[in-house]
């Protein structure tokens, strides 16, 4: 259950987060694009939107010079506001004789204005042609703009009524009294305002709204950001024959839709005011709705931020996710995307608006997000498709030589540098006639021969370092061949190489070695030497003590007694003679000087030979062998005689100190490729367990009054371990136990 | 009989011990101190055999073989105090007949001299039989018709089994016999405990044919594989 509700906490505490933070995105740009657009001083009148004052202004405009007869018709772009009003401003100061507008279109724009000088330099005939043509423009723009309802005008000009839709409103009654109160033939609750140019002659507009009148110049200078573009203000008057002109115009309170259906179709008449109404209540609505995305989302946010340990969970869940994937899928899709994304996005010059898509924006920070989560949480164990490859080519690298291995990695640097130069190359080579050749070529030769510098710096540097690596290997290899043995090489570096100094003191250690080396094979060679001169001069006395006491054994005349002195006489030196062989043997087999010949034998065969040879002994000993030597042959690789020697003195052993009575066992067992013989014999005398029994004149007991020499397990060791096998002595309490291991070869 | 043995070696006592054992046995002894007066005393006297030690003063026991041996073609013992496989060879080598490792037992020494010397003298006869009908091998021959070992040119006194166990060996001279075909051939039988009864018959035919049953030349155990009989090697 608590588990259960754990794993929801994590679902929702990531969809929330994920909801959230997705909402945000997407609507976080169009949000703040409706906050900045959103007219808030208009409130729901569309009449105090920036637009309503710009067409207004526009038309305003357009009806002056309509009325004054100025030249602006020529533009041939009497519907826009905007060609207008700056035919409008032409007109205007090229009178007043400051800035000259048309010039400085067509220096900044490269827009023929040029009225002027088109009158200028043409004939009159074709100066009535273009007047002709202008007055009809005028007159279908007045009988197209009498359609709209939504706006009511009239214009007078010398106070004279040219043009007007304002019903019962009519040039004769105007006549006599200059200019007539428009606003008494308005339908009042229809057209809640009203704007008059030059009512009082002044070139001022007076504007009223709702029976209010509307501070049109503020402080008289006009700006950029001046709401109303009508002339009146101290810096945008009205001149010359516009002067002459009084413009009224009116605005429906609720503005609608007005359609006619003519032969051609339906025509719709003047719907700018409608759609400006339209847009504000659009714009209205929409920003309501993005205030509530808005706020769910921070709400989402809040709910995941609550469940913040819940979130961490998730996000280590998601990781682990991830880290079943391929790296290179991941960084395709977390890396790749993104930055093709915005790559693309800044060739295009597109890459503010994508991000301002919101979609865009969402998509790229999740992309972002996994992949830095992968990151932290997958690092250093990733799954990927191309280690198997990676590693064969590691395992490959290792297999080279050391120096191969160094130079080969340079390449890395190396090819780079030559692959940038191939690309410049082919620039070069590819824009030679498209571009603006100068410069492009003076640019890649410079490119180039920055490449060509670093391509020749980078091959001084491969050459030193490959010659360093030659080194480093040569150094390396005489490493091993030291450790090999081989101490009498040397090492020569030329002078001026890094290594020059450790490959000398390499040659000393590898000297000195030598000369130790030298000195302990002299040394142990004489102490082999020293021994069989030893057991030389020790066998020379020794014979004539034998042959003596065998000719002392033939005399006849002799005493009981001095027989029994002669027996003890004949017995100790028999046992001094074993002593003597033994120790010489032992001395040999301790310096390495034993010569074993090894051959494939039969384990088993080998002990039961050795038994049987030594059958007699054993019968007399009154202890009972206990043997298990299995039938099937056991091959190891050893030599007979050595181990016929080891095993003898083993059984001796056993037979001479084992309790009277005891039972000895000798088994051989064969286990996982080795051969184990083991003699086990329960001692007569008590064993000190610490004491190491194949060290040389070791003996059980230490009055050394038995037959032994001392020797028996030492020479049992030093054969075992010539023949390359594994001697060992075991103690436990009474219990002696030798074994003897050999590897098996197969059968 | 009273053949004349000659014995060098620079301790007067060993030769003086071995003079004692010859004479006992009923040689003449001839005594000699260094390989020089060794030398002299083989070109003047009617020597049958030398005992030479290795190391002497003068000139040493080798030299002294070499130089005996281009004139006279009578058996050769050394004895030395080295006892290593390789002194061995190099004695025999140089024109030795036999090599003896001190410290060694008179009654050994004694049998080998008499061995040597009866082969010596026998030499003549061995040639002069038919070598179709007997095996030849160092100091021993077996006679197939007469199914008889005969050492020395003395006939050994041999069981039965032993007869048939010495009749494969000679007839596969060098050939290792594992214990279980031995005993499957002499006996005809399965082999069971066939080790033990083996070594045992082989430790017998040891004690009548060999000059040192502890340390045999003939009858070796190849250790870990079986028996043989040793193919001797005629140094001469």
């Amino acid at each position: 259950m608590d588990t259960k509700w754990k794993k929801c906490r994590i679902i929702v505490s990531f969809t929330a987060f994920f909801l959230g933070m997705t909402l945000l995105l997407v609507n976080f740009f169009s949000m703040l694009r409706l906050l900045a657009e959103t007219d808030y001083q208009a409130g729901s009148d569309y009449q105090r939107t920036e637009e309503f004052a710009d067409y207004m202004s526009g038309c305003l405009e357009t009806l002056i010079s309509a009325a004054a007869g100025g030249e602006n018709w020529d533009g041939g772009s009497y519907s826009s506001d905007t060609a207008a009003g700056y035919v409008y401003e032409e007109a205007v100061s090229s009178e007043a004789g400051g800035f000259d507008f048309s010039d400085w279109m067509r220096s900044t724009f490269g827009v023929s204005v040029g009225s002027t000088e088109v009158t200028g330099e043409t004939t009159a005939e074709e100066t009535s042609g273009v007047q002709n043509s202008r007055e009809n423009y005028r007159d279908s723009y007045m009988e197209e703009l009498s359609e709209d309802r939504n706006i009511l005008f009239a214009v007078m000009y010398q106070g004279e009524l040219l043009y007007t839709n304002l019903d019962g409103l009519t040039a004769q009654e105007t006549e006599e009294e200059g200019t007539p109160d428009f606003a008494s033939y308005l339908p009042e609750e229809e057209y809640n305002f009203t704007l008059c140019y030059n009512a009082a002659g002044d070139g001022k507009v007076e504007i009223v709204k709702d029976g209010e009148p509307v501070d049109v110049y503020g402080d008289g200078i006009y700006r950029q950001d001046s709401r109303w573009q009508v002339p009146g203000y101290a810096n945008f008057e009205a001149e010359g024959n516009a002067r002459e002109a009084v413009v009224f115009l009116a605005a429906a309170r609720e503005p609608r839709l007005y359609m006619e259906t003519t032969a051609q179709g339906t025509i719709q008449r003047g719907g700018t005011l409608y759609y400006i109404q339209e847009n504000l209540r659009n714009q209205r609505w929409l920003s309501r709705v993005e205030a509530v995305r808005v706020g769910a989302a921070l709400l989402l946010l809040l709910l995941a931020f609550c469940l913040r340990a819940s979130l961490r969970e998730a996000r280590k869940q998601i990781g682990s996710w991830l880290g079943k994937l391929w790296i290179e899928g991941k960084l395709l899709v977390f890396w790749g995307i993104p930055f093709l994304f915005l790559f693309v996005g800044f060739l295009t010059g597109s890459l503010g608006l994508m991000l301002s898509q919101g979609t865009g924006l969402a998509l790229l920070f999740w992309l972002l997000y996994f992949g830095f989560l992968d990151r932290r949480y997958n690092k250093g164990r990733q799954r990927s498709l191309l280690r198997p490859f990676r590693e064969s080519l590691r395992t490959r690298d290792l297999e080279r030589p050391l120096q191969k291995r160094l130079v080969r990695r340079q390449w890395l640097a190396f090819a780079p540098c030559l692959l940038l130069l191939a690309v410049l190359a082919w620039f070069f080579l590819l824009l030679w006639d498209v571009m603006y050749w100068k410069a492009v070529v003076l640019l890649l030769l410079i490119l180039l021969i920055c490449g060509v510098l670093v391509l020749g710096c980078s091959l001084v540097y491969l050459k030193k370092n490959r010659r360093l690596a030659e080194d480093i290997g040569a150094l390396a290899d005489r490493i091993a061949r030291v450790r090999a043995g081989e101490l009498s090489e040397q090492l020569e570096l030329p002078e001026d190489t890094d290594l020059r100094e450790a490959a000398e003191n390499l040659n000393e250690i590898s000297q000195g070695m030598e000369k130790a080396l030298e000195e302990r094979t002299k040394s142990e060679r004489m102490k082999v030497e020293l021994v069989a001169n030893v057991s030389h001069d020790l066998k020379t006395p020794l014979t004539s003590i034998v042959s003596y006491i065998e000719l002392l054994q033939q005399e006849e005349e002799l005493t009981e007694h001095v027989r029994d002195y002669i027996r003890i006489l004949g017995e100790k030196s028999e046992r001094l003679k074993n002593m003597v062989q033994d120790v010489f043997e032992v001395s040999k087999a301790a310096s390495g000087q034993l010569p074993v010949h090894l051959e494939e034998l039969d384990f088993g065969k080998l002990l039961r030979q050795t038994l049987a040879d030594m059958n007699v002994q054993i019968e007399k000993s009154g202890l009972f062998f206990r043997v298990a030597v299995p039938d099937e042959p056991v091959l190891i690789r050893a030599d007979g005689q050595r181990l016929y020697r080891v095993f003898q003195n083993l059984i001796q052993n056993a037979l001479q100190y084992s309790l009277k009575g005891s039972r000895v066992y000798l088994t051989l067992s064969e286990e996982n490729g080795t051969a184990c013989a083991s003699v086990k014999n329960t001692s007569a005398a008590e064993l000190d367990g610490g004491v190491d029994f194949t060290e040389r004149f070791v003996r059980g007991d230490l009055s050394r009054s038995d037959g032994g020499s001392g020797l028996g397990l030492s020479i049992a060791r030093s054969f075992t371990e010539a023949c390359g096998g594994k001697f060992q002595v075991k103690v436990e309490a009474d219990l002696f136990v030798a074994s003897v291991t050999f590897p098996v070869k197969p059968a | 009989m009273n053949e004349c043995v000659l014995v060098v070696d620079d301790d007067r006592e060993i030769v003086k011990a071995i003079a004692l054992l010859l004479e006992k046995e009923g040689y003449q002894v001839l005594k000699a101190y260094d390989g020089l007066e060794a030398q002299e005393l083989a070109a003047e006297k009617p020597v049958r055999l030398i005992i030479m030690d290795v190391m002497m003063p003068r000139l040493d026991g080798l030299s002294a073989v070499m130089k005996i041996r281009e004139r006279k073609n009578i058996p050769i013992i050394v004895l030395s105090a080295k006892s290593e496989e390789t002194d061995k060879i190099l004695g025999l080598s140089m024109g030795a007949d036999d090599y003896v490792a001190k410290p060694f037992s008179p009654q050994e020494l004694a049998a080998r001299v008499k061995s040597h010397l009866r082969r010596y003298t026998m030499l003549g006869d061995i040639h002069a039989e038919s070598m179709e009908d007997s095996i030849q091998n160092g100091r021993l021959c077996y006679r197939l018709s007469e199914r008889t070992l005969y050492a020395d040119g003395e006939p050994v006194r041999l069981t039965a089994t032993e007869t048939r166990i010495v009749e494969l060996l000679m007839r596969n001279l060098g050939r290792i016999f594992p214990a279980e075909e031995i005993y499957s051939r002499v006996w005809e039988e399965e082999a069971f405990s066939a080790e033990n009864t083996v070594m045992v018959h082989i430790r017998r035919i040891r004690e009548k044919i060999e000059l040192n049953p502890k340390k045999p030349e003939y009858l070796k155990v190849v250790w870990g594989i079986g028996y043989k009989m040793e193919k001797m090697q005629d140094y001469r």
